[in-house]
């Protein structure tokens, strides 16, 4: 009987091997079916190449990934700060303790005894994410006007290098933000994306992808909970061989050609590249 | 006469030369003597029967042989590891040379032609040390084989991956008899169970370690596994079971007993940490006596040598800064000491119990 049975697990190993096949592919084929979710036209502002120091850029890895690029309005109006955080690690202004309830995390205050002492809550969201919208006009806006503001304290005390030093910094922001810094900000969350769709219906302005949010531990009395968003959960788009030869001849694109990228987001909210073009440097 | 398994065959082996020179020694003291007859039917039988398994198995027929086998076994291991990794590396290495449907087509075709190689090799060889090296590849280009997709078509990932590589890794594992394959099932269901866990609370999956708690019901599964399937075909098995079962429980509470903010229940962190300790204590020494009673001597050690890495932690903890170094150290070598007296008093008790029942 036995040598029957080793035989029937090693088919069972088989037929698991195709089954799991068929069930991501066909995950994947159903989540570029039809019309996709939603479709943005991005730059290599929004799409750099992942980042040299990432495991995946080494000079052994011939995989070729671009990084979704993303921007957050922060809650402080210092822009001595910056105008807008990058995604990972920043904290929104819109994501405070009724956003926090409203995405399911426990924000009863720990006993005194465990004061300071939690530990973080990391859950999974549904992220909204504006391309080119009131957002990126608003840190547009911030930038400028810090422009103006450090330009008028020069001008009060012309002297005072701290004051030259932040005018070059605060015009290099503005520059930064208008010509090399992503133009999609993350602006709300949710746990359903039907809610969240209906709430943002231009799906070729607002796209829905699943991220995280993390609160972390915090201390009684007044304070009030920290969370900040976390990595996109589908955050690195594979560029296909065709796509790649496209915009480069190298090994490995080195993010300096402008390039125009159409983004599809699926049904399941995983992001695909439908096209990549060269474009003229502006 | 039921067909054994290679294990079963070696033990047999074993046993064989071990009763050879017990008689050898029984004859020089007068105590049993065979006759010639008798003698020479014993060794007949006995040369047979390891003409068999040699053939059958190439088991080991001696101490030499054992030795060398151990390092045989070893090299298996290690080269099975580097051609994992060879694998791997290669991926990356090319990967980005083909095109999408290209791409798929070699995960694919490797996934499906290692396991074929490893059914091949498993049906022509009878040591079991190359149809380690190539099931562990198997399992490495299966793992390749979904990570790699959700690379190329950007999947989210998910713990729901586990769950497949756990299962393909216990089906190589029973059908090619492989211990190395069963720990890499064991450790990818106890992550997928601790991680759905996790889920449950709310939390994202790959944050379970946060809450050790987490691995609870994973270390109650492994444990239970062994008692409800029988193992007896599978030599090695049920104690891998119960090892892993032990330190996906132990290993938990061994940090919650240092660290109490880590866990679920909202109670004062000290509080926390006291109940912790003597759930550990208390546990290993019920695994104890548990091994002892089923006979299960992986239970009894891996009790055992948990119980006394939690004491030697809560020794350090209590007494490091209070104590001359001395003194320290003065106390853990006549804890020991105790441990020695108790140990010797238990086998002389199981001793008695086993002279009992015979």
């Amino acid at each position: 009987m036995k040598p029957l049975t080793r035989r029937h697990l090693l088919i069972a190993a088989a037929a698991l091997v195709a089954v799991t096949n068929a069930v991501a592919l066909g995950g994947v084929a159903w989540n570029r079916s039809s019309a996709p979710e939603s479709t943005l036209q991005l730059t290599e502002r929004e799409l750099p190449p992942v980042c040299a120091c990432s495991p995946l850029a080494s000079q052994e890895n011939s995989e070729f990934s671009l990084h979704l690029r993303w921007q957050v309005l922060p809650k402080q109006t210092d822009v001595d700060f910056g105008v807008a955080h990058e995604g990972a690690g920043a904290s929104p202004d819109w994501l405070g303790s009724s956003k926090l309830a409203e995405l399911g995390f426990n924000l009863s205050k720990p006993s005194e005894a465990r004061r300071g002492r939690g530990t973080d809550q990391v859950r999974e969201v549904v992220l909204v994410l504006e391309l080119d919208g009131p957002a990126y006009q608003a840190a547009l806006t911030r930038a400028r006007a810090h422009v103006e503001k450090t330009r008028a304290e020069l001008a009060a005390s012309p002297d005072t290098k701290g004051h030259q030093w932040r005018l070059s910094s605060a015009e290099s922001g503005l520059q930064s933000e208008e010509r090399r810094d992503s133009r999609l900000f993350a602006i709300d969350a949710g746990l359903d994306p039907a809610v969240l769709r209906a709430r943002y219906p231009d799906r070729s302005r607002y796209a829905l992808m699943h991220g995280r949010v993390h609160l972390g531990a915090w201390y009684a009395g007044d304070m009030q909970p920290s969370a900040t968003l976390d990595e996109l959960s589908a955050g690195a788009v594979n560029v296909p061989l065709p796509m790649r030869r496209a915009i480069t001849t190298e090994d490995r694109y080195a993010g300096a050609e402008p390039f125009a990228a159409t983004l599809a987001i699926g049904k399941r909210l995983e992001p695909y590249l439908v096209s990549l073009e060269p474009r003229p440097a502006r | 006469m039921p067909i054994p398994t290679r294990s079963e065959a070696q033990q047999r082996a074993d046993d064989i030369r071990i009763f050879d020179l017990e008689l050898d020694r029984l004859q020089d003291e007068g105590v049993l003597t065979l006759n010639s007859v008798q003698r020479e039917a014993v060794s007949q039988h006995h040369a047979q029967l390891l003409e068999q398994y040699a053939k059958s198995f190439d088991i080991d027929r001696g101490t030499e042989a054992k030795k060398l086998s151990l390092g045989m076994r070893i090299a298996s291991f290690l080269g099975a590891l580097a051609l994992a990794a060879s694998v791997f590396f290669l991926f990356h290495q090319f990967w980005g040379h083909f095109d999408t449907w290209a791409q798929v087509a070699i995960l694919l075709v490797s996934a499906f032609g290692t396991l074929i190689a490893t059914m091949w090799v498993h049906g022509r060889e009878s040591t079991g040390y190359f149809t380690k090296l190539a099931a562990l590849v198997a399992f490495a280009c299966f793992v390749l084989n979904i990570a790699m997709l959700g690379q190329i078509f950007d999947i989210r990932p998910s713990d729901k991956a586990l769950l497949p590589w756990a299962a393909y890794a216990f089906l190589l594992a029973y059908a090619c008899d492989l211990r190395l394959l069963l720990a890499a099932g064991i450790l990818c269901m106890i992550a997928f169970i601790s991680a759905r866990t996790g889920t449950w609370s709310g939390m994202y999956w790959l944050y379970f370690g946060q809450r050790p708690e987490n691995f609870f019901s994973a270390g109650l599964v492994m444990l239970a596994v062994p008692s409800v399937f029988d193992h007896r075909h599978y030599s090695g098995f049920a104690p891998i079971y119960r090892v892993f079962g032990m330190l996906s429980w132990f290993l938990p509470v061994l940090v919650l007993s240092n660290w109490g903010t880590g866990s679920y229940l909202e109670l004062d962190r000290g509080l926390i940490e006291g109940m912790y300790q003597v759930v550990g204590f208390v546990g290993c020494a019920a695994a104890v006596w548990i091994g002892i009673r089923r006979h299960w001597g992986d239970l009894v050690n891996t009790g055992m040598t948990l119980f006394v890495i939690l004491l030697y932690t809560k020794f350090f903890d209590w007494w490091w800064q209070a104590m001359p170094k001395y003194l320290f150290f003065f106390v853990l070598g006549v804890t020991a000491i105790l441990f020695l007296l108790v140990l010797r008093r238990l086998r002389g008790a199981l001793a008695m119990a086993q002279g009992a029942r015979a």
